[in-house]
């Protein structure tokens, strides 16, 4: 049982986004098409404004993220909109090894379940599925680089903080399946 | 859940570590032997397909101490000085983004820095902020580069006989070998300094000896710009570097200058380069023949 499972009363309509994220989950809804973006995870009434533009800051990571892992011609430093600190460098890293590797992203990353928003005034910590099944990291070869019993989809608990007048992801820590 | 050791059967360890492995989901998620957590998933890490990060400090002790993967690459570039804990050459970008730009993330002290890695072909860089300067000068590589910058000149050969046309030297008649233009150049010694981000290197070269290949097998090693020779001295031998022929012939001289370039630092670091430059020039050595009527 993970923590998504373990959520026991959460509104029809976030549900319904979770789902769009999260495939499998216990309610049964829409799933999404293959052309859907990255970001999926609609905030609702569940949270207030701020909290609501704290999980779009995760949308977004996701967003840019699968841009440069997808499209060499989207600068890596597309990252720095949407998060900053040693997240960003982590990622900017890893990003810069696969590029020079020649590896490429296929598929889209899938925000789904926001389990909880805490915080406010420019520091929230956002509990969410991530979905990742779809996605595919290619060697020049074609083959898979991701590891055949890694976990696809992960439940990410984000730090995202409000710098130089955006919030951004700074923190990001996988806890549990989903 | 995910703390589980993944099974890590069937995959075939690639090769090293991305940058990323230090992620702070890493201490949740243990990924199977030879992947690493790239912040999404367990992954192997694809083996870039040559390095091409320039060659390293030119066949002496002084080689390159930077590697990328297990690769040794020059310390220096035109993208900056390496970098190890980014694993990129790092140089602070020009011109700097403007203040409004994300990638200052709120800062206004410290400055934009470009990190750049071009490996067989694929150029990739990216910005970052730092409050100081994360540029790591490499002792060895300011060395190489003090190196470069010297000019290092072939000996001039002075030789009896002498190299033109119509002059024959005498088997068993001594040769003399010498230096004609011996300078700060050709035998040194020669020192200069170069200092950067605090690093500051110092760099004598001089010559320890001339290795003269005399063209029929033999060599002759002296020390020194030898002693040029004067008709007063006759038949008499070089003091200080000569040889004799035991045959007729054409013979290629050369004439190697052994260089000896060490290097000391501020940090504490040395070490040494060696080298030679060498040139050549032609001599034909004949036999007397006594003739009696």
């Amino acid at each position: 049982m993970t923590r998504f499972h373990a959520k026991a009363a959460i509104p029809a309509a976030v549900a319904l986004l979770v789902l769009a994220g999260c495939a499998g989950g216990p309610v049964a809804s829409p799933t999404p098409t293959a052309t859907t973006p990255s970001a999926t995870a609609t905030p609702t009434s569940t949270f207030n404004d701020e909290q609501q533009q704290a999980v779009a800051a995760v949308t977004r990571f996701y967003e840019v993220l699968d841009q440069v892992a997808t499209d060499y011609e989207v600068s890596l430093n597309a990252l720095h909109e949407v998060a900053a600190g040693d997240l960003v460098d982590q990622r900017l890293q890893t990003y810069q090894q696969y590029r020079v590797a020649g590896v490429r992203q296929t598929g889209r990353t899938k925000v789904g379940e926001v389990s909880s928003v805490t915080g406010g005034a420019g520091a929230f910590e956002v509990t969410v599925c991530v979905d990742r099944s779809d996605v595919d990291l290619l060697d020049p070869e074609g083959k898979s680089i991701i590891a055949a019993d890694s976990p696809r989809r992960v439940v990410h608990q984000f730090g995202i903080r409000e710098v130089g007048g955006s919030l951004r992801a700074v923190q990001d820590e996988a806890i549990s399946t989903c | 859940m995910l703390k589980r050791l993944l099974a890590a059967s069937g995959l075939a360890v690639l090769l090293v570590a991305t940058g990323a492995s230090g992620a702070q989901a890493a201490a949740v998620v243990e990924c199977p032997q030879g992947t690493v957590w790239n912040g999404d998933e367990c992954s192997l890490v694809i083996k870039t397909p040559s390095s091409g990060g320039g060659s390293g400090g030119g066949g002496s002790a002084a080689k390159s101490a930077c590697t990328y993967q297990g690769m040794q690459i020059a310390c220096a570039s035109p993208h900056g000085y390496w970098n190890a804990a980014r694993n990129c050459y790092v140089q602070p970008s020009s011109p700097q983004p403007p203040q409004d730009n994300a990638i200052w993330a709120g800062h206004t002290d410290g400055a934009i820095y470009t990190c750049t890695v071009f490996i067989g072909g694929v150029t990739s860089s990216y910005w970052f902020w730092a409050a100081s300067s994360p540029v790591a000068v490499d002792p060895a590589a300011l060395a190489q580069q003090i190196r470069d910058s010297m000019t290092f000149t072939p000996a001039q050969i002075g030789i009896v006989p002498e190299a033109k046309p119509g002059s024959i030297g005498l088997v068993g008649l001594p040769t003399w070998l010498w230096v004609q233009n011996p300078g700060a150049t050709v035998l040194g010694p020669q020192s200069k300094s170069l200092t950067s981000g605090g690093v500051t290197v110092t760099l004598t070269a001089k010559v320890t000896s001339t290795t003269w290949t005399m063209g029929d097998g033999g060599v002759a090693t002296c020390v020194g710009a030898g002693t040029p020779y004067q008709d007063a001295y006759g038949g008499d031998p070089s003091p200080t570097c000569g040889y004799r022929y035991a045959k007729q012939g054409v013979y290629t001289v050369t004439a190697r200058t052994n260089w000896t370039a060490t290097w000391t630092s501020n940090t504490g670091a040395q070490g040494v380069f060696n080298f030679a430059v060498a040139n050549s020039t032609s001599i034909a050595m004949g036999e007397a023949q006594v003739i009696n009527r």
